[in-house]
C-alpha cells in the first residue's frame, strides 16, 4: 500500500504544479460560469430561471345581454389581476381591436348564455386569439377554470339529468382557481448563475478524466512505467495511486467551483451538503471510469483526449448544459450522466424534498456503477502494460 | 553458482522467436558486455531478467532466486537503466531520484543520503533543484543512471546508456560503470559501441537472432578473432596468375577478388605481409592501398554474424 500513497502523492504534486491544469481546471470553470450566468441571466425560457413578471392582458368581451356568471368570474380579484376587461358591442369590433392591438384576446358569449348554463343546456362561448403567443397563453390559463367548470356542469347534466345541477349551485370561486405559482416546493427558484454553476461543475469535473488519461498514457510514453515495473511494486497499486490522485484533483476542483461560486457569485447550492458531496463523488467515479475505459481502448494520448473531449462536449450539449432544450434533444439528453447530475444539483438548489433529489442521485449512481464495472473489466483484460 | 543464470530461455512474439534457447551465466562482480545488432534479442533478454517480459520456456535466476517465482525479491536486487530516458521532465532532478528511491522502499535519513550520493555519483549534485527539461542530453542520461542506482543494487543493467551524448558525458558514464563495479555491483552493459564494451567489460557475450554465438573474456574472444585475420588490397591489374599465386601461398586460407579489390583471409597478417607484397611486385601489380585488419571484437562479430553491430 505504501506504493499507492507514494504514486498518488507524486501524481498529485505533478498535476498541481502544471500551470495549464490549474488554469483549465480551477480558473476556467469560474470564468465560464461567470460569463454564461451574466450573459444569459435575462433569458427566462431556461426551464428554471427566475419567475417572469406577468403583465395583464386586455380582454375584449362581447355579450348581448347581462351575464352575472361571466361578470362574477371576471371581476374576481385573482382574475382581474391578469385580465383588463373591455366590453365591445359586437364580434366585428372585437376582431378589429385584436388587429389594432387595442385588445389581446377576445371572449364572445352567445345570447342566453347564463340561462343555458343554469338549465344544463349547451352553452356557447367563443374565444378568439390575438397575435401574441404569450398573452394568449395568459388569457387561456386564466379562463380555463371557468370553462372547465362549465364543461363539468354540462357533462353532469347530460349524464345524470337536470337534478344533478343542484350540486353545482354556483361556479367555483375564481380566486381559488387562479393563483401565483412559484418554482420549488418551498418557494425557491434558480438563477442563471445557479443553472450554469451546476452544469459547468458537472462538465469540468469530467475534464479531470483527461488528466488521468494523460497521466496513464504519459507514464507509458515517458518510459517511466517501464522503470517502475522493474521495481518491486505491484501494478495495481501504481494504477490505483494514479486514479486516486486524479480523483483527488477532481474533488478539489469541485470544492473550488462550489465555494468560489457561492462566495463570489452568490450561488445557492441548497442546504444539503452531503447530497451535493454524493453527487460530486458519483461524478468522480463516472469520470474515472470513462477515463480508464477510453485510455485502455486507445493507444496514444491524443487519441484518448479527442474521444473524451468529444464525449464531454456532446453529453453537456445534449443534457442542456449550454442551452436548455425541449423535445427530442431533451429526450436524448436523458441518456447522459450530465442530465442526472445537473438535475440532482438543481433540485437541491430548489430545496425539493430529499426523495426527489434521491431519485435523480440513484440514476446517477446506477450509471456511474455501470461505467466503473466496464472500466474495471477493460483494465482486467488489457492491463496497464508498459508498451 | 553464477549470480545471473539464464537457462535454455525461449521467448516468442507470435510466430517470431526473439530469444531462442539462450544459455548465459554472469558471475557476481563482473561487468558483462552484451553485444548484438538491432533485433538480436538483447532488450528482450534484459526484459526477462528484470521480470518485465514473461518467459515462454526455460528459467532466469538472479542471486539464486527465480525471476518467475520471486519477482519482487529479484527486483529489489536490480537497478535498470533503460535505453530510453525514463524521467519526469517537470520534476526537479532531486525529486526524480527521490520518487524512485521511495518506490524502492527507502525512507527517512537513508532516503536523503542515498539521493544525495546518487546525484554526486553522476556529477549532478549542483543541478539537484533544476528541471531535467533544461538539461543537456548527457546530463539527462546521467540522471537516468542516478534514478537506477540510488538503492545500491546488486545487479545494474544498463541498456545502451550512452546513446546520443557528448564524449565528456560518455566518459563520465563509463567511469561510473567501473565505479559501480568496484563498489561490488554486477553490471550488464549493452551497447552498439564496441569500444565502450571493450573499455568497461570483463567479459563479453555476443548474441544474434536470439542465440548466444560467443562469450568469453576480451582476450579469449580476440584470440578467437585472431585465428582469421584479413588483408585488404587494392591493386591493378588483377590477373589470373596473381590470384593463383596468392591462393597457393601456404599461410593464405582464402582469396576473394572483386574488381581491383582483393581480400586475403589468413591466420597471421603480420607474418605474411612481406610475401604478399613480393608476389604483387613479381606480377607487376601496382598497389593502390593496403590494409591489415587487426583482430578485435568487431571483426569477430562480423565474422560470426556476417553483419556489423550497427546493421
Amino acid at each position: 500500500m505504501r506504493t499507492f500513497y507514494i504514486v498518488a502523492l507524486n501524481q498529485l504534486k505533478r498535476t498541481l504544479r502544471m500551470r495549464r491544469v490549474l488554469i483549465n481546471m480551477f480558473l476556467l470553470p469560474l470564468i465560464v460560469i461567470s460569463l454564461l450566468g451574466t450573459a444569459l441571466g435575462s433569458v427566462n425560457d431556461m426551464g428554471g430561471a427566475e419567475d417572469a413578471k406577468i403583465d395583464p392582458v386586455t380582454l375584449a368581451l362581447v355579450k348581448s345581454e347581462d351575464s352575472p356568471l361571466l361578470d362574477g368570474y371576471l371581476s374576481d380579484e385573482g382574475v382581474a389581476r391578469y385580465l383588463n376587461v373591455v366590453e365591445v358591442p359586437d364580434r366585428q369590433r372585437a376582431q378589429e381591436n385584436l388587429r389594432t392591438g387595442e385588445a389581446d384576446y377576445a371572449l364572445i358569449a352567445a345570447p342566453g348564455f347564463d340561462r343555458a348554463v343554469v338549465s344544463g343546456r349547451a352553452a356557447s362561448l367563443e374565444l378568439i386569439r390575438g397575435s401574441s403567443h404569450s398573452e394568449n397563453r395568459v388569457a387561456e390559463n386564466v379562463l380555463r377554470p371557468f370553462i372547465d367548470a362549465l364543461n363539468d356542469r354540462s357533462a353532469a347534466a347530460k349524464l345524470l339529468g337536470p337534478q344533478a345541477l343542484q350540486t353545482y349551485e354556483q361556479l367555483p370561486a375564481a380566486l381559488a382557481q387562479v393563483q401565483d405559482g412559484v418554482l420549488g416546493a418551498e418557494g425557491g427558484s434558480y438563477t442563471a448563475f445557479q443553472y450554469y454553476a451546476a452544469s459547468m461543475l458537472v462538465m469540468f469535473m469530467m475534464y479531470s478524466g483527461l488528466s488521468l488519461s494523460g497521466s496513464l498514457h504519459g507514464e507509458r510514453e515517458n518510459r517511466t512505467l517501464q522503470r517502475m515495473y522493474a521495481m518491486p511494486i505491484r501494478p495495481i497499486h501504481l494504477f490505483a495511486g494514479k486514479v486516486a490522485a486524479a480523483g483527488a484533483v477532481a474533488g478539489l476542483q469541485s470544492l473550488n467551483i462550489i465555494l468560489i461560486s457561492k462566495w463570489g457569485f452568490g450561488v445557492d447550492w441548497g442546504g444539503r451538503p452531503w447530497m451535493l458531496a454524493a453527487v460530486c463523488l458519483l461524478m468522480i467515479v463516472f469520470t474515472m471510469g470513462m477515463a480508464i475505459t477510453v485510455t485502455f481502448l486507445t493507444t496514444t494520448q491524443p487519441q484518448s483526449a479527442s474521444i473524451m473531449q468529444g464525449l464531454i462536449v456532446a453529453m453537456t450539449f445534449l443534457s442542456g448544459g449550454y442551452v436548455p432544450f425541449e423535445g427530442w434533444i431533451q429526450k436524448i439528453g436523458n441518456f447522459t450522466v450530465n442530465r442526472w447530475a445537473s438535475e440532482s444539483i438543481l433540485r437541491m438548489m430548489l430545496h425539493e424534498p430529499a426523495g426527489h433529489i434521491g431519485a435523480s442521485i440513484a440514476i446517477l449512481a446506477l450509471i456511474s456503477a455501470l461505467l466503473l464495472a466496464l472500466a474495471l473489466t477493460v483494465y482486467g483484460r488489457k492491463g496497464y502494460a508498459y508498451e | 553458482m553464477s549470480f545471473v543464470e539464464i537457462k535454455d530461455v525461449v521467448k516468442r512474439y507470435g510466430s517470431r522467436i526473439s530469444v531462442d534457447h539462450l544459455n548465459l551465466n554472469i558471475e557476481e562482480g563482473e561487468v558483462l558486455g552484451l553485444l548484438g545488432p538491432n533485433g538480436a534479442g538483447k532488450s528482450t533478454t534484459i526484459g526477462m531478467i528484470c521480470g518485465l517480459i514473461g518467459i515462454d520456456s526455460g528459467e532466469v535466476r538472479v542471486g539464486g532466486l527465480s525471476v518467475k517465482e520471486s519477482p519482487m525479491e529479484v527486483k529489489r536486487m536490480l537497478g535498470l537503466v533503460p535505453q530510453d530516458l525514463a524521467l519526469y521532465e517537470k520534476l526537479p532532478a532531486e525529486e526524480n531520484v527521490m520518487f524512485f528511491a521511495r518506490l524502492h522502499g527507502l525512507r527517512g535519513s537513508l532516503l536523503k543520503q542515498s539521493v544525495k550520493e546518487a546525484l554526486e555519483f553522476v556529477g549532478l549534485e549542483d543541478k539537484a533543484k533544476e528541471l531535467p527539461a533544461t538539461f543537456s542530453g548527457g546530463m539527462k542520461r546521467r540522471l537516468n543512471i542516478a534514478c537506477a542506482i540510488m538503492h545500491r543494487p546488486k545487479l545494474v543493467i544498463m541498456d545502451e546508456p550512452t546513446v546520443g551524448i557528448d564524449p565528456q558525458s560518455r566518459n563520465h558514464i563509463l567511469e561510473a560503470v567501473r565505479e559501480l563495479n568496484r563498489a561490488g555491483s554486477t553490471v550488464i552493459y549493452t551497447s552498439h559501441y564496441m569500444e565502450e564494451v571493450e573499455a568497461v567489460s570483463s567479459r563479453v557475450a555476443i548474441i544474434d537472432r536470439g542465440h548466444l554465438i560467443a562469450s568469453g573474456t576480451q582476450s579469449e574472444l580476440c584470440e578467437r578473432a585472431a585465428q582469421q585475420e584479413r588483408i585488404l588490397l587494392q591493386v591493378t591489374p588483377v590477373t589470373e596468375e596473381l590470384l593463383r599465386e596468392l591462393k597457393e601461398h601456404p599461410r593464405i586460407e582464402a582469396v576473394e577478388a572483386d574488381g581491383d579489390r582483393i581480400t586475403l583471409y589468413l591466420s597471421s597478417a603480420q607474418r605474411s605481409l612481406q610475401d604478399v607484397l613480393f608476389i604483387c611486385a613479381r606480377h607487376e601489380a601496382l598497389i593502390g592501398s593496403l590494409e591489415c585488419e587487426a583482430p578485435n571484437l568487431e571483426s569477430l562479430f562480423l565474422n560470426l554474424t556476417g553483419r556489423t553491430l550497427r546493421d
